[in-house]
């Protein structure tokens, strides 16, 4: 066997890293399916990924793809929702469709993937949400800034520079603040799936944690472009919580009350433990 | 073994040298604006029930040290804080490498399935001592 024979292998599907595999594994796992003849490639020395169909040494050592393989005898599904299929600006809006109206189909056919798609929705779908907030936080301290500062630099509540600020001043940092709150949304996000699925860990799910990520991401920001508009937030924030619930149900094959168990009922419970003890702090210190 | 390895990225593969530096920038200018405008956190209410810290307490103190360029007490404060906010520094710096070189080979961490289930007890050894560090020097 020759030397780059025996260095490792990379695998990617669907745009996740599969592992490291050895050459043998690699052969091993064409025969019995684990892997598939279109699943990517690469080893140290290689320009870009190859498709694993295409590489010599497996062409050459005449690896049967079978019918009992699963990736070539399957015809292949479409993925959804429909970002997973390409960004575009009638994906955008499908995507909010397909998760909207047809969470259940969404999700089962939700792919295995990485995490740049959901990010890049997220992105396009809380723009309209930091637009819509900078303009009414903007156009709120334009109508009635003197009026919301006078008092709270009068009472001392305000940090020392920013008593010289002019409202202006204040509108600018408050945009220059949630223009740094949509850098951190990719951070968030991850953070918040993180505990999402060490909350669905006792229940045993069946996807890794990337896929939790996938299918919050897109639950969630599916709805941001409604959450920030007046009345219509009373449907869309209910509504984004069943979208979510059915989401890691389908794609964790977990009971949905259980998945509410650890979406709903826990945070709410954590969340008023925490203000009962913050009541409970405030009126022990107002005594 | 862990390793790294630099290798292209795969189509579809998230541009770590985008985002996470980032992140990084923007959670850095942020918390320096924060601290700026002398905002403060609300108290760790684990801490105000057990009277023991959690495993963040500590990290804005170390956030403000590391503000004020005392990198001794930031690590005292918040090893494993100071330890990211290192990653993070040397990541985002590489990042800068990677773009002004127009580079196409990415760095990336690589290990086998044995190593990754021994990294996980690492981490959680490492996460059990931290937090012993963290009962001793925050409550003394």
């Amino acid at each position: 066997m020759g030397l780059m024979a025996r260095m490792p292998i990379h695998v990617a599907r669907n745009s996740a890293q599969l592992g490291i595999f050895s050459a043998e594994e690699i052969q091993a796992g064409l025969q019995a399916g684990r892997f598939s003849p279109t699943d990517l490639a690469w080893r140290e020395g290689m320009a870009g990924w190859t498709p694993l169909g295409e590489w010599a040494e497996f062409r050459a050592s005449n690896v049967p793809i079978s019918s009992s393989n699963q990736f070539s005898a399957e015809a292949p599904v479409q993925p959804m929702p429909a970002w997973e299929r390409g960004p575009s600006l009638a994906h955008f809006f499908q995507t909010i469709r397909d998760v909207a109206l047809n969470p259940v189909r969404t999700f089962d056919a939700l792919p295995i993937g990485g995490f740049a798609k959901p990010i890049t929705f997220t992105y396009w779908a809380s723009l309209p949400a930091v637009l819509l907030g900078t303009l009414i936080y903007g156009l709120l301290f334009s109508l009635m800034g003197d009026e919301i500062l006078r008092p709270l630099k009068a009472a001392g509540n305000m940090p020392a520079f920013l008593n010289d600020v002019s409202t202006g001043a204040v509108i600018i940092l408050i945009g220059v603040g949630l223009g740094l709150l949509f850098l951190l949304i990719p951070l968030s996000s991850m953070v918040g799936a993180a505990l999402t699925h060490l909350l669905l860990l006792p229940w045993g799910p069946q996807g890794t944690y990337r896929q939790t990520y996938r299918a919050t991401s897109y639950a969630q920001a599916a709805f941001f472009p409604f959450i920030f508009i007046p009345c219509l937030n009373y449907v869309a924030g209910p509504w984004q919580v069943v979208a979510i619930v059915i989401g890691l149900s389908r794609v964790h094959k977990i009971e949905w009350w259980k998945v509410l168990i650890s979406t709903v009922v826990v945070p709410c419970c954590c969340a008023c433990f925490g203000y009962a003890a913050l009541f409970a702090m405030l009126a022990k210190s107002w005594r | 073994m862990f390793s790294f390895v630099r290798r292209p990225a795969y189509p579809g593969e998230l541009n770590h040298e985008l985002v996470w530096p980032l992140a990084f920038l923007g959670g850095s200018a942020f918390a320096a604006i924060w601290f700026q405008i002398g905002l403060k956190l609300p108290d760790c209410i684990f801490f105000k029930f057990t009277g023991l810290p959690c495993l963040g307490c500590g990290g804005t103190r170390c956030a403000r040290h590391l503000e004020s360029l005392d990198f001794s007490q930031a690590f005292l404060f918040h090893p494993g804080f100071f330890l990211i906010m290192v990653v993070g520094g040397a990541w985002t710096l590489y990042s800068a490498v990677f773009w002004l070189r127009r580079d196409t080979l990415r760095l990336r961490p690589a290990w086998s399935g044995a190593d990754s289930l021994r990294l996980r007890w690492v981490v959680a050894v490492l996460l059990l001592v931290h937090w012993a560090w963290q009962c001793y020097y925050l409550t003394r």
